[in-house]
């Protein structure tokens, strides 16, 4: 009851607020009445008795907004007002509030961007059930890593261990389909039938795989994407039992994953382990082959560690019991959120930090604003202190003032950052995981509002505290300019360094990202990208000789070299600087005492004869393949300079014997040697390249170089035709030009690049605006100083120097701290770096220069406007 | 006005709940009555007395009715409730023994005169 009461009186003092007031008008008039009733009987005129009354009753105002704040006494009801009376102010100098808005804008929607995809790729837990006991198992050695498990050891492992609830395993691919809407290309997995069941996942329609599926020989089934389901079938449900061609195979739909499914990668075509490629058939007694990319589900109850130690037991064990393969191999556990987000992390951290860094000088911008428009306002804030608002009030205000600023930017800032993102997510480089799940979600404003209320809280601090220390008597005496004596100097200049040293670091860090991309760019390749494009197929299962996938190629390439405005035309199996994984075989050296230990390793590619004519890859010594050279059981190599500076150190290798163990066991010669190409980053050293005749060792894939005349993008759908001419239901993808493929192996650092100058230059502008600020606004004060100054004689241009001098010392200040903070900060972002040094002297100098200038800028126009003081106006300012 | 005792804080509150238990007054009316009863030796502020008043309404310690005073004037009237009547009680003991207890030390002779 009694709570009811107390809400109804809540309510009716909320709505009834002039009632109230009214009410207590009524009830001090009757005291005083009654007061000057008593007077009057000591022989007093009634008029005189009031005044009297008047006068013992005391400050009425201040007892008035006491019994409100007592009755009333709800903070719905002062927040309310406050509110109100903070947008009045807001709205009352609109420069202002648009600078405050607009700074915070930029730092808040700076790190909700950044923010929204840490969280999209880092943050956000993948899409499987209970995903923290899920990880990935490698197999390692000292020569290789990161590799899969062999299939017989993942068979071994599921039988012995005792840790694992389930372990399965995929094979990634390239694959054509071709169903009822022609060729398409897409990504394939082979996988174990236990797969779905492991991560969690039930399928959206039909069916997972069955155990049975798992072993060879089974009836073709397989799963497709949501998203192969939505964009190729119409979402339609009668997709299942639909028979699908996935390289030259039928297979009947049996399930359909559901939305946002991944894994492993972008697949969208799931095969039963018990097919797939022919090659596959060979794994299952191999225990050489480490195509099993393995992921399991820790059993509850188990950690990661006493399972990590387990599973090096039962390596120990196989070990033992098949040396010849498994001796000296270990595992290695990631847990699949890592192996997810993988290198990634680092980079979006970093990121993240920059953003912060811009934040943090947006706020110290805002909170030298605050204490300035806090110090004019010094003498509002007395006047309402002596009419009787209470410290805590005005106090409450002031945060009120802050947080509504505060809100404003981080609104502002999260539209800054949706309207951003689309560029943003353009620029991320492929191979950044969950790209599409990016996306401005719920965490992202939640992160943006959290992020809006602490900035107002650090910047609204420190006017709320000066607001403590004002001197009513003073504050009231002087005028408003006077009154600024007291805006905390010290701390404004603190400020200013702090900005200063943020800005110098941001910028350094975007200068050495600029000058490591210009240096990538100019990096030689080893071929010449200009005026070539590229497209790729994948050979389906019906060819399955070598005279057949040799024909087919002949007669593209012959094809293409027809068309009017075609150089050259070519085949390989791999590109340079071409994204994909690459892998290094054992070879031996004729010749050479075979060191089980350090068996010589090189990447192999197979070439048609005019594949170094068409790249322009230089010959260096020999010859190049011919039409007739080939075949797997005979034919020449040709190496590059890497490899004949590896392999055959100081000598001719013109002649020297290879002999590969994996394709036949024939020897072959060395019949020349062409120029290093950069493999697999325009970063790195180039590697030992061994190069096989096409014909007759054709690779599953084929990469088509066409070199035009002029611009080759106008020959994609030449590329296209020319092959759909040859076989109609072969996709071609990945068509782009080399130029672009180049430019592709440093789209990371372009991406970092991009947004970290991004970031530089708001920093700049920002601090920029910081010490204009400081400036103009002691320029302002001193008017009255400078005026007489100028009448007593001062050169103008003294005054000038001697009031920018005062910004530039705090300038080379902040320098100084910032190249401090820089020589330890830059060294965390030393692996995006190419070709010089975290801590270059000349970046230093460079981007302390820039700084130093666009801050003279900023300290000279308020100054200059100081140096045209007219002293009359200035004597007469009061 | 020299002579006069300023009030502790917290302590107008215990005293107007004491001035109205006598019966219903108005503010003023309360503010003579605690004069008379205080042998007028303590300094109030008049307005003070407002917020004071309607801090108390609003813990539910006192109600208010408008009527009609001996002068013939309106005026908003304050008695006790049930619960102002509990509170005058307990915090009349608090004061009592806490008073007791600083006379009492303040009583004490220095050991070492």
């Amino acid at each position: 009851m009694k709570l009811l009461d107390s809400l109804r009186f809540r309510i009716s003092t909320i709505f009834s607020r002039s009632q109230m007031n009214a009410q207590i008008d009524d009830e001090i008039h009757s005291h005083i009445q009654h007061r000057a009733d008593d007077i009057e009987r000591t022989g007093l005129h009634r008029a005189e008795a009031e005044r009297r009354a008047n006068l013992e009753f005391g400050r009425r105002e201040r007892f008035k907004e006491e019994c409100r704040e007592t009755f009333s006494g709800n903070s719905i009801e002062i927040l309310t007002q406050d509110m109100r009376f903070a947008v009045r102010m807001l709205c009352k100098s609109p420069a202002f509030t648009a600078i405050a808005v607009l700074t915070l804008a930029l730092g808040i929607g700076a790190n909700t961007a950044i923010f929204s995809i840490v969280n999209s790729v880092i943050l956000r837990p993948l899409s499987f059930r209970d995903p923290g006991r899920l990880v990935r198992l490698y197999m390692y050695n000292k020569q290789f890593d990161n590799l899969g498990a062999t299939f017989p050891d993942l068979l071994d492992w599921r039988a012995r261990n005792r840790s694992f609830e389930g372990l399965a395993a995929t094979w990634e691919n390239d694959s054509n389909l071709f169903d009822q809407n022609g060729p398409t290309k897409i990504r394939s997995a082979v996988a174990s039938a236990n797969l779905f069941a492991v991560l969690g996942v039930p399928p959206l329609l039909g069916r997972a795989f069955l155990p049975a599926e798992d072993r060879l020989g089974y009836e073709h089934a397989v799963m497709i994407s949501y998203g192969l389901w939505q964009t190729r079938y119409g979402g339609d449900s009668t997709v299942l039992g639909k028979a699908i061609t996935v390289d030259g195979t039928s297979y009947a739909v049996i399930g359909v994953l559901p939305r946002g499914f991944q894994y492993p990668g972008k697949t969208d075509v799931w095969l039963p382990m018990g097919l797939g490629e022919e090659a596959l058939i060979r794994f299952h007694d191999n225990r050489r082959i480490h195509a099993m990319e393995t992921v399991g589900r820790l059993l509850p109850g188990t950690t990661f560690d006493r399972t990590s130690l387990d599973m090096n037991v039962l390596a120990e064990q196989l070990a033992r019991e098949y040396p010849a393969s498994n001796a000296g191999w270990k595992v290695r556990l990631v847990s699949l959120g890592e192996d997810t987000v993988g290198t990634s992390r680092k980079g979006l951290l970093i990121l993240m930090g920059a953003a912060g860094f811009v934040l943090l000088i947006a706020c110290a911008n805002l909170a030298s604003l605050l204490l300035v428009r806090g110090s004019v306002r010094a003498k509002e804030f007395a006047i309402r202190a002596s009419l009787g608002g209470s410290r805590t009030r005005l106090l409450r205000q002031i945060v009120t003032e802050s947080a509504l600023l505060g809100l404003l930017g981080g609104a502002t800032g999260a539209m800054l950052a949706y309207a951003s993102q689309a560029a943003i997510v353009a620029m991320i480089p492929k191979d950044l995981p969950r790209i599409d799940e990016i996306r401005l979600d719920a965490h992202a404003l939640v992160f943006a509002f959290a992020l809006a209320l602490a900035t107002s809280a650090v910047f609204g601090i420190g006017p709320a505290l000066q607001n403590k220390r004002v001197n009513l008597q003073s504050a009231l005496k002087t005028g408003g300019w006077q009154a600024v004596g007291n805006s905390n100097p010290a701390l404004r200049k603190v400020l200013v360094i702090t900005e200063v040293a943020c800005a110098l670091i941001l910028v350094i860090g975007a200068t050495l990202l600029a000058e490591s991309l210009f240096r990538l760019m100019r990096v030689q390749p080893g071929f010449n990208s200009l005026d070539v494009i590229t497209g790729t197929i994948g050979y389906p299962d019906s060819y399955v000789t070598q005279e057949q996938k040799t024909v087919f190629a002949k007669r593209v390439i012959s094809n293409l070299t027809e068309v009017p405005g075609v150089r050259d035309a070519a085949g390989t199996s791999l590109l340079p600087l071409y994204n994909f994984k690459r892998q290094f075989s054992p070879i031996q050296i004729v010749g050479h005492p075979s060191d089980p230990h350090h068996e010589p390793e090189s990447e192999i590619t197979t070439v048609t004869p005019e594949f170094f004519r068409s790249m322009q890859i230089p010959l260096i010594a020999g010859r190049t393949f011919t039409e007739v050279d080939g075949g797997l059981d005979s034919g020449p190599i040709v190496v590059n300079e890497a490899a004949a500076r590896r392999f055959w150190p100081n000598q001719n290798p013109l002649g020297r014997q290879v002999r590969f163990e994996w394709i036949g066991t024939v020897v072959r010669e060395v019949i020349g040697v062409v120029g290093d190409t950069k493999q697999t980053s325009l970063a790195t050293q180039s590697e030992p390249e061994i190069y096989l005749p096409f014909y007759g060792i054709a690779s599953p894939y084929l990469t088509f170089v066409v070199r035009t005349n002029a611009n080759p993008a106008a020959f994609a759908k030449v590329l296209d035709d020319q092959v759909h001419k040859v076989d109609g239901t072969i996709p071609v993808y990945d068509v782009q030009t080399l130029e672009r493929l180049t430019a592709e192996s440093f789209a990371p650092n372009r991406f970092y690049l991009r947004l970290i100058s991004a970031f530089g230059m708001m920093a700049l502008g920002l601090a920029a605006i910081g010490i204009y600020g400081l400036i103009s606004f002691n320029v302002v004060q001193r008017t009255h100083e400078l005026g007489v100054r100028l009448a007593l004689g001062a050169l103008p241009g003294g005054l000038l120097r001697q009031i920018a001098w005062e910004g530039m010392r705090l300038t080379l200040v902040g320098l100084v701290v910032g190249v401090a903070c820089a020589l330890v900060l830059t060294r965390l972002i030393s692996g995006l770096l190419y070709g010089i040094a975290p801590a270059d002297p000349m970046t230093l100098i460079g981007a302390s220069g820039l700084l130093l200038l666009s801050e003279m800028a900023a300290c000279y126009i308020p100054a200059r406007r100081a140096m045209r003081v007219d002293p009359m106006v200035a004597l007469r300012y009061e | 006005m020299a002579d006069h005792v300023q009030l502790l804080p917290g302590t107008l509150d215990l005293l107007i709940l004491r001035a109205v238990s006598l019966g219903p007054l108005h503010g003023y009316g309360i503010l003579l009555r605690i004069g008379q009863i205080s042998c007028n030796c303590l300094l109030i502020e008049q307005g003070a007395l407002y917020p004071g008043l309607f801090r108390l309404v609003r813990q539910g310690l006192l109600k208010a009715r408008w009527g009609t005073s001996e002068n013939n004037r309106r005026a908003k009237f304050y008695e006790l409730t049930a619960a102002g009547r509990k509170r005058l009680r307990e915090e009349t003991a608090n004061w009592n023994r806490l008073a007791t207890a600083i006379g009492a030390a303040l009583a004490t002779q220095p050991e070492e005169a």
